[in-house]
Protein backbone atom coordinates (compact mmCIF):
# COMPACT_ATOMS: atom_id res chain seq x y z
CA UNK A 1 0.00 0.00 0.00
CA UNK A 2 1.76 3.04 -1.33
CA UNK A 3 1.70 6.32 1.28
CA UNK A 4 0.57 8.39 -1.66
CA UNK A 5 -2.54 6.37 -1.46
CA UNK A 6 -5.80 8.97 -1.14
CA UNK A 7 -8.00 7.83 1.23
CA UNK A 8 -11.63 9.54 2.03
CA UNK A 9 -13.34 9.08 5.34
CA UNK A 10 -16.67 9.99 5.33
CA UNK A 11 -18.83 10.21 8.88
CA UNK A 12 -16.43 10.93 11.48
CA UNK A 13 -18.85 12.35 14.23
CA UNK A 14 -18.00 9.14 16.60
CA UNK A 15 -15.34 8.36 18.93
CA UNK A 16 -14.68 5.10 16.80
CA UNK A 17 -14.92 7.25 13.25
CA UNK A 18 -12.87 9.62 14.92
CA UNK A 19 -10.11 6.84 15.92
CA UNK A 20 -10.05 5.59 12.47
CA UNK A 21 -9.24 9.19 10.92
CA UNK A 22 -6.32 9.95 13.63
CA UNK A 23 -4.90 6.39 12.99
CA UNK A 24 -4.68 6.71 8.94
CA UNK A 25 -3.85 10.87 8.97
CA UNK A 26 -0.53 9.31 10.39
CA UNK A 27 0.60 7.03 7.82
CA UNK A 28 -1.70 8.39 4.91
CA UNK A 29 -3.18 11.52 2.53
CA UNK A 30 -6.48 11.20 4.37
CA UNK A 31 -9.64 13.59 3.27
CA UNK A 32 -12.65 13.85 5.97
CA UNK A 33 -15.65 14.84 5.37
CA UNK A 34 -18.72 15.20 7.93
CA UNK A 35 -22.72 16.55 7.66
CA UNK A 36 -21.68 18.46 10.84
CA UNK A 37 -18.91 20.99 9.67
CA UNK A 38 -17.98 21.94 13.15
CA UNK A 39 -17.33 18.51 14.33
CA UNK A 40 -15.52 17.87 11.00
CA UNK A 41 -13.16 20.87 11.78
CA UNK A 42 -12.74 19.92 15.68
CA UNK A 43 -11.00 16.30 14.54
CA UNK A 44 -9.31 18.13 11.49
CA UNK A 45 -7.88 20.51 14.47
CA UNK A 46 -7.39 17.64 17.42
CA UNK A 47 -5.35 15.60 14.61
CA UNK A 48 -2.91 18.34 13.57
CA UNK A 49 -2.49 19.10 16.98
CA UNK A 50 -1.45 15.73 18.00
CA UNK A 51 2.18 16.35 17.49
CA UNK A 52 2.56 13.17 15.04
CA UNK A 53 3.36 13.92 11.38
CA UNK A 54 -0.08 13.89 9.50
CA UNK A 55 -1.64 14.81 6.00
CA UNK A 56 -5.56 15.25 6.78
CA UNK A 57 -7.98 17.98 4.98
CA UNK A 58 -11.52 18.66 5.89
CA UNK A 59 -13.43 18.37 2.87
CA UNK A 60 -16.51 20.54 1.99
CA UNK A 61 -18.31 17.64 -0.14
CA UNK A 62 -18.63 13.73 -0.12
CA UNK A 63 -18.16 13.54 -3.67
CA UNK A 64 -15.14 16.05 -4.04
CA UNK A 65 -13.35 13.45 -1.10
CA UNK A 66 -14.30 10.48 -2.56
CA UNK A 67 -13.56 11.61 -6.58
CA UNK A 68 -9.81 12.44 -5.18
CA UNK A 69 -9.39 9.53 -3.42
CA UNK A 70 -8.04 5.80 -4.28
CA UNK A 71 -9.76 4.18 -1.17
CA UNK A 72 -13.46 5.50 0.44
CA UNK A 73 -14.01 4.59 3.87
CA UNK A 74 -17.97 5.37 4.72
CA UNK A 75 -19.09 5.26 8.50
CA UNK A 76 -21.87 5.86 10.71
CA UNK A 77 -24.36 5.60 7.93
CA UNK A 78 -27.00 3.19 7.86
CA UNK A 79 -27.59 0.82 4.97
CA UNK A 80 -31.32 1.97 4.53
CA UNK A 81 -29.44 5.74 4.17
CA UNK A 82 -29.61 6.36 0.13
CA UNK A 83 -28.26 10.00 0.29
CA UNK A 84 -25.11 9.45 0.70
CA UNK A 85 -24.12 6.90 -2.13
CA UNK A 86 -26.13 8.96 -4.22
CA UNK A 87 -23.58 11.49 -3.78
CA UNK A 88 -20.57 9.20 -4.26
CA UNK A 89 -21.73 6.89 -6.59
CA UNK A 90 -20.77 8.41 -9.95
CA UNK A 91 -17.08 9.12 -8.75
CA UNK A 92 -16.82 5.95 -6.60
CA UNK A 93 -16.72 3.05 -9.71
CA UNK A 94 -14.35 0.37 -9.65
CA UNK A 95 -13.05 1.99 -6.55
CA UNK A 96 -12.96 0.32 -2.86
CA UNK A 97 -15.59 1.33 -0.51
CA UNK A 98 -15.42 -0.27 2.56
CA UNK A 99 -18.26 0.23 4.63
CA UNK A 100 -18.03 -0.04 8.32
CA UNK A 101 -21.77 -1.83 9.62
CA UNK A 102 -23.97 -0.38 12.52
CA UNK A 103 -24.33 -2.91 15.03
CA UNK A 104 -22.57 -6.79 15.15
CA UNK A 105 -24.00 -10.09 13.82
CA UNK A 106 -23.16 -11.39 10.35
CA UNK A 107 -26.51 -12.13 9.26
CA UNK A 108 -26.39 -8.55 9.71
CA UNK A 109 -23.11 -8.11 7.68
CA UNK A 110 -24.51 -9.88 4.80
CA UNK A 111 -27.79 -8.00 4.98
CA UNK A 112 -26.09 -5.20 5.04
CA UNK A 113 -24.05 -6.24 2.12
CA UNK A 114 -25.93 -6.32 -0.09
CA UNK A 115 -28.27 -3.30 0.41
CA UNK A 116 -24.72 -1.26 -0.20
CA UNK A 117 -23.97 -2.87 -3.39
CA UNK A 118 -27.40 -2.47 -4.99
CA UNK A 119 -26.43 1.34 -3.94
CA UNK A 120 -22.96 1.29 -5.35
CA UNK A 121 -23.24 -1.33 -7.83
CA UNK A 122 -19.74 -0.37 -9.79
CA UNK A 123 -17.87 0.06 -6.46
CA UNK A 124 -15.72 -2.69 -4.82
CA UNK A 125 -17.56 -3.25 -1.90
CA UNK A 126 -15.69 -4.46 1.27
CA UNK A 127 -18.06 -4.50 4.81
CA UNK A 128 -16.57 -4.67 8.10
CA UNK A 129 -17.65 -5.30 11.49
CA UNK A 130 -15.90 -4.50 14.98
CA UNK A 131 -15.79 -7.82 15.82
CA UNK A 132 -13.75 -6.89 19.70
CA UNK A 133 -15.34 -6.28 22.91
CA UNK A 134 -14.18 -2.24 22.81
CA UNK A 135 -15.60 0.31 25.26
CA UNK A 136 -18.71 1.24 24.39
CA UNK A 137 -18.78 3.94 20.90
CA UNK A 138 -14.88 2.81 20.73
CA UNK A 139 -13.48 0.68 18.19
CA UNK A 140 -11.64 -2.22 19.10
CA UNK A 141 -8.33 -3.66 16.77
CA UNK A 142 -10.17 -6.71 16.14
CA UNK A 143 -12.40 -6.62 13.03
CA UNK A 144 -13.97 -9.10 9.71
CA UNK A 145 -13.52 -7.80 6.50
CA UNK A 146 -16.25 -9.27 4.15
CA UNK A 147 -16.23 -9.06 0.44
CA UNK A 148 -17.05 -10.97 -2.88
CA UNK A 149 -13.87 -9.09 -4.16
CA UNK A 150 -10.48 -10.92 -3.81
CA UNK A 151 -8.34 -8.41 -4.56
CA UNK A 152 -10.54 -5.58 -2.88
CA UNK A 153 -10.10 -7.32 0.21
CA UNK A 154 -6.37 -8.46 0.37
CA UNK A 155 -5.98 -4.12 -0.07
CA UNK A 156 -8.48 -3.72 2.49
CA UNK A 157 -6.90 -5.90 4.72
CA UNK A 158 -3.12 -4.83 4.28
CA UNK A 159 -4.75 -1.24 4.91
CA UNK A 160 -6.08 -1.54 8.12
CA UNK A 161 -3.30 -4.02 9.13
CA UNK A 162 -1.09 -1.12 8.33
CA UNK A 163 -2.43 0.90 11.65
CA UNK A 164 -2.59 -1.58 13.46
CA UNK A 165 -5.73 -3.63 12.97
CA UNK A 166 -5.70 -7.32 13.67
CA UNK A 167 -8.23 -8.43 10.08
CA UNK A 168 -10.25 -11.90 9.73
CA UNK A 169 -11.19 -11.79 6.01
CA UNK A 170 -14.20 -13.43 5.08
CA UNK A 171 -14.70 -14.22 1.27
CA UNK A 172 -18.37 -14.37 0.01
CA UNK A 173 -17.89 -16.15 -3.71
CA UNK A 174 -21.24 -14.84 -4.80
CA UNK A 175 -23.25 -11.98 -5.94
CA UNK A 176 -24.85 -10.53 -3.27
CA UNK B 1 -8.56 -14.00 -8.42
CA UNK B 2 -12.22 -13.24 -8.37
CA UNK B 3 -13.93 -9.75 -8.75
CA UNK B 4 -17.55 -9.59 -9.16
CA UNK B 5 -17.65 -7.51 -12.51
CA UNK B 6 -18.17 -10.20 -14.61
CA UNK B 7 -21.19 -10.77 -13.90
CA UNK B 8 -22.46 -7.99 -13.23
CA UNK B 9 -25.69 -6.89 -15.21
CA UNK B 10 -25.51 -3.55 -17.62
CA UNK B 11 -27.92 -1.25 -15.95
CA UNK B 12 -29.09 1.61 -19.10
CA UNK B 13 -30.03 3.98 -16.92
CA UNK B 14 -30.23 6.38 -19.83
CA UNK B 15 -27.20 7.24 -22.35
CA UNK B 16 -28.97 10.90 -21.85
CA UNK B 17 -28.02 10.77 -17.99
CA UNK B 18 -24.07 9.68 -19.13
CA UNK B 19 -23.76 12.62 -21.50
CA UNK B 20 -25.16 15.17 -19.05
CA UNK B 21 -22.23 13.98 -17.00
CA UNK B 22 -19.11 15.95 -17.80
CA UNK B 23 -16.88 13.40 -16.23
CA UNK B 24 -16.79 11.12 -19.62
CA UNK B 25 -17.61 14.49 -22.48
CA UNK B 26 -13.78 14.48 -23.56
CA UNK B 27 -13.52 10.67 -23.43
CA UNK B 28 -16.64 10.01 -26.22
CA UNK B 29 -15.71 12.85 -28.12
CA UNK B 30 -12.13 10.93 -28.67
CA UNK B 31 -14.16 7.80 -29.33
CA UNK B 32 -16.35 9.15 -31.80
CA UNK B 33 -13.33 10.89 -33.64
CA UNK B 34 -11.35 7.75 -34.14
CA UNK B 35 -14.53 4.89 -34.74
CA UNK B 36 -18.14 4.96 -34.74
CA UNK B 37 -19.84 3.83 -31.55
CA UNK B 38 -23.58 3.84 -30.36
CA UNK B 39 -25.07 5.32 -27.45
CA UNK B 40 -25.03 1.67 -25.77
CA UNK B 41 -21.29 0.97 -26.26
CA UNK B 42 -20.32 4.21 -24.95
CA UNK B 43 -22.21 3.56 -21.78
CA UNK B 44 -21.33 0.11 -21.30
CA UNK B 45 -17.89 1.99 -21.29
CA UNK B 46 -18.27 3.64 -18.38
CA UNK B 47 -18.44 1.48 -15.55
CA UNK B 48 -14.92 0.61 -16.45
CA UNK B 49 -12.94 3.58 -15.66
CA UNK B 50 -12.16 5.22 -12.10
CA UNK B 51 -12.55 8.41 -11.84
CA UNK B 52 -9.81 10.02 -10.72
CA UNK B 53 -8.70 14.22 -9.31
CA UNK B 54 -5.82 15.19 -9.09
CA UNK B 55 -4.60 18.04 -7.65
CA UNK B 56 -1.70 20.23 -9.74
CA UNK B 57 1.71 18.49 -8.23
CA UNK B 58 0.02 15.38 -7.06
CA UNK B 59 1.64 12.20 -8.65
CA UNK B 60 -0.29 9.84 -10.97
CA UNK B 61 2.97 7.21 -10.83
CA UNK B 62 6.25 7.42 -9.26
CA UNK B 63 9.02 6.10 -10.59
CA UNK B 64 10.09 2.75 -9.21
CA UNK B 65 6.64 1.53 -8.78
CA UNK B 66 4.63 -0.72 -11.44
CA UNK B 67 2.56 1.51 -13.55
CA UNK B 68 -1.15 0.28 -12.43
CA UNK B 69 -3.26 3.42 -14.41
CA UNK B 70 -3.83 4.19 -18.38
CA UNK B 71 -4.83 7.99 -17.59
CA UNK B 72 -7.50 9.51 -19.79
CA UNK B 73 -7.59 13.37 -19.15
CA UNK B 74 -10.69 15.35 -19.28
CA UNK B 75 -9.61 18.09 -17.55
CA UNK B 76 -5.96 19.55 -17.10
CA UNK B 77 -2.23 18.60 -18.03
CA UNK B 78 -0.48 16.29 -17.06
CA UNK B 79 3.61 15.29 -17.78
CA UNK B 80 5.47 11.94 -17.76
CA UNK B 81 9.32 12.72 -17.03
CA UNK B 82 12.03 10.58 -15.72
CA UNK B 83 15.31 12.14 -13.76
CA UNK B 84 18.78 10.90 -15.17
CA UNK B 85 21.90 10.07 -13.11
CA UNK B 86 22.90 13.93 -12.34
CA UNK B 87 19.61 14.35 -11.25
CA UNK B 88 18.30 16.26 -14.73
CA UNK B 89 14.51 16.11 -15.08
CA UNK B 90 13.98 15.09 -19.12
CA UNK B 91 10.37 15.40 -19.89
CA UNK B 92 9.12 12.56 -22.42
CA UNK B 93 5.55 13.66 -22.79
CA UNK B 94 3.06 16.41 -21.94
CA UNK B 95 -1.27 14.81 -22.20
CA UNK B 96 -3.92 17.40 -22.26
CA UNK B 97 -7.73 17.32 -22.23
CA UNK B 98 -8.30 14.68 -24.71
CA UNK B 99 -4.99 12.65 -24.61
CA UNK B 100 -3.68 9.52 -22.73
CA UNK B 101 -0.79 9.22 -20.76
CA UNK B 102 0.39 6.21 -19.43
CA UNK B 103 4.00 4.27 -18.80
CA UNK B 104 2.42 1.89 -21.38
CA UNK B 105 5.76 -0.79 -20.80
CA UNK B 106 5.13 -1.25 -17.11
CA UNK B 107 1.26 -0.89 -17.44
CA UNK B 108 1.29 -3.84 -20.07
CA UNK B 109 4.15 -5.67 -18.28
CA UNK B 110 3.82 -5.33 -14.40
CA UNK B 111 7.71 -4.06 -14.23
CA UNK B 112 8.57 -1.25 -12.84
CA UNK B 113 8.84 2.00 -14.10
CA UNK B 114 10.82 4.61 -14.84
CA UNK B 115 9.20 7.62 -15.62
CA UNK B 116 7.13 9.66 -13.04
CA UNK B 117 3.61 11.25 -13.84
CA UNK B 118 2.63 14.50 -12.23
CA UNK B 119 -0.16 16.72 -12.53
CA UNK B 120 0.71 20.40 -13.88
CA UNK B 121 -2.34 21.87 -13.09
CA UNK B 122 -5.44 20.09 -10.99
CA UNK B 123 -6.82 17.44 -12.90
CA UNK B 124 -9.94 15.31 -13.65
CA UNK B 125 -9.25 11.72 -14.94
CA UNK B 126 -10.90 8.55 -16.33
CA UNK B 127 -8.04 5.48 -15.84
CA UNK B 128 -8.23 1.96 -16.60
CA UNK B 129 -6.32 -0.54 -14.73
CA UNK B 130 -4.69 -3.36 -16.89
CA UNK B 131 -7.78 -5.84 -16.17
CA UNK B 132 -10.30 -3.49 -16.66
CA UNK B 133 -8.51 -2.65 -19.98
CA UNK B 134 -8.39 -5.88 -21.24
CA UNK B 135 -12.30 -7.05 -20.23
CA UNK B 136 -13.41 -3.43 -21.92
CA UNK B 137 -11.75 -4.51 -25.02
CA UNK B 138 -13.52 -8.15 -24.78
CA UNK B 139 -16.80 -6.99 -23.83
CA UNK B 140 -17.03 -3.87 -26.01
CA UNK B 141 -15.03 -4.41 -29.47
CA UNK B 142 -15.25 -0.97 -30.50
CA UNK B 143 -13.01 0.14 -27.96
CA UNK B 144 -10.33 -2.76 -29.11
CA UNK B 145 -10.59 -0.49 -32.35
CA UNK B 146 -10.04 2.73 -30.79
CA UNK B 147 -7.22 1.73 -28.93
CA UNK B 148 -5.40 -0.12 -31.66
CA UNK B 149 -6.09 3.49 -33.51
CA UNK B 150 -4.47 5.33 -30.84
CA UNK B 151 -1.46 3.33 -30.58
CA UNK B 152 -0.89 3.32 -34.25
CA UNK B 153 -1.27 7.26 -34.20
CA UNK B 154 1.29 7.29 -30.95
CA UNK B 155 3.73 5.49 -33.03
CA UNK B 156 3.67 7.71 -35.92
CA UNK B 157 4.20 10.42 -33.70
CA UNK B 158 6.74 8.59 -31.81
CA UNK B 159 8.49 8.30 -35.36
CA UNK B 160 8.12 11.49 -36.67
CA UNK B 161 9.20 13.29 -32.81
CA UNK B 162 12.59 11.02 -33.10
CA UNK B 163 13.63 12.44 -36.21
CA UNK B 164 12.59 15.87 -35.83
CA UNK B 165 14.88 15.55 -32.67
CA UNK B 166 17.92 14.23 -34.62
CA UNK B 167 17.43 16.77 -37.62
CA UNK B 168 15.40 20.26 -36.94
CA UNK B 169 17.31 23.35 -34.80
CA UNK B 170 15.67 24.87 -31.92
CA UNK B 171 14.32 27.17 -33.51
CA UNK B 172 12.67 25.02 -35.57
CA UNK B 173 11.69 22.52 -33.03
CA UNK B 174 10.12 25.31 -30.81
CA UNK B 175 8.14 27.01 -33.82
CA UNK B 176 6.71 23.55 -34.66
CA UNK B 177 5.26 22.97 -30.55
CA UNK B 178 3.92 26.89 -30.89
CA UNK B 179 2.19 25.78 -34.49
CA UNK B 180 1.45 22.45 -33.58
CA UNK B 181 0.24 22.16 -29.78
CA UNK B 182 -0.44 26.12 -29.18
CA UNK B 183 -2.72 24.92 -25.53
CA UNK B 184 0.37 23.21 -24.15
CA UNK B 185 3.05 26.50 -25.07
CA UNK B 186 0.37 28.38 -23.32
CA UNK B 187 -0.43 26.50 -20.14
CA UNK B 188 3.33 24.48 -19.26
CA UNK B 189 5.61 26.91 -17.74
CA UNK B 190 8.90 27.53 -20.46
CA UNK B 191 11.32 25.57 -18.26
CA UNK B 192 9.36 22.03 -18.69
CA UNK B 193 8.65 23.29 -22.56
CA UNK B 194 12.62 23.40 -22.64
CA UNK B 195 12.97 20.33 -21.07
CA UNK B 196 10.43 18.32 -23.39
CA UNK B 197 12.58 20.18 -25.84
CA UNK B 198 15.85 19.05 -25.14
CA UNK B 199 16.84 22.54 -24.24
CA UNK B 200 18.75 24.04 -21.55
CA UNK B 201 16.09 27.00 -20.97
CA UNK B 202 18.90 29.65 -21.61
CA UNK B 203 18.43 28.11 -25.15
CA UNK B 204 14.94 28.11 -25.15
CA UNK B 205 14.64 31.61 -24.27
CA UNK B 206 17.06 33.13 -26.80
CA UNK B 207 14.92 31.32 -29.67
CA UNK B 208 11.78 33.14 -28.49
CA UNK B 209 13.74 36.04 -28.52
CA UNK B 210 15.01 35.81 -32.36
CA UNK B 211 11.78 35.03 -33.19
CA UNK B 212 10.08 37.73 -31.42
CA UNK B 213 12.85 40.46 -32.96
CA UNK B 214 11.84 39.03 -36.28
CA UNK B 215 7.92 39.69 -35.84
Amino acid sequence: MSNATTIAIIGVAGKREQSIATLFAAKYHVLLFDHDQEILSGICHQIRSSGKATDVEAMQCPADASWEADIIILMGYNHADESISKKIKRVATRKIVIVFAAGTGGELLLATSSAWQQLLPYSRLINVLDAGAGAAGELSKQLIMESNDEDALKTGEALFTSVGFNIQTLFTAFNH
Amino acid sequence: MQTPFENIPVFFTGYNYWLSCSMFQQLFKSIREKVTATPEELELCTSFFIPKKLRKRQLLLQEGDVCKYNAFIEKGILRSYTIDEKGNEHIVQFALEGWWITDLASFLSGSLSTYTIEAIEDAELLVLTPEAREDLMERVPMFERYQRILLQNAYIALQARIAASLTETAEEKYTKMVTVYPGIVQRVPQHMIASYLGLTPETLSRVRRQISLRQ
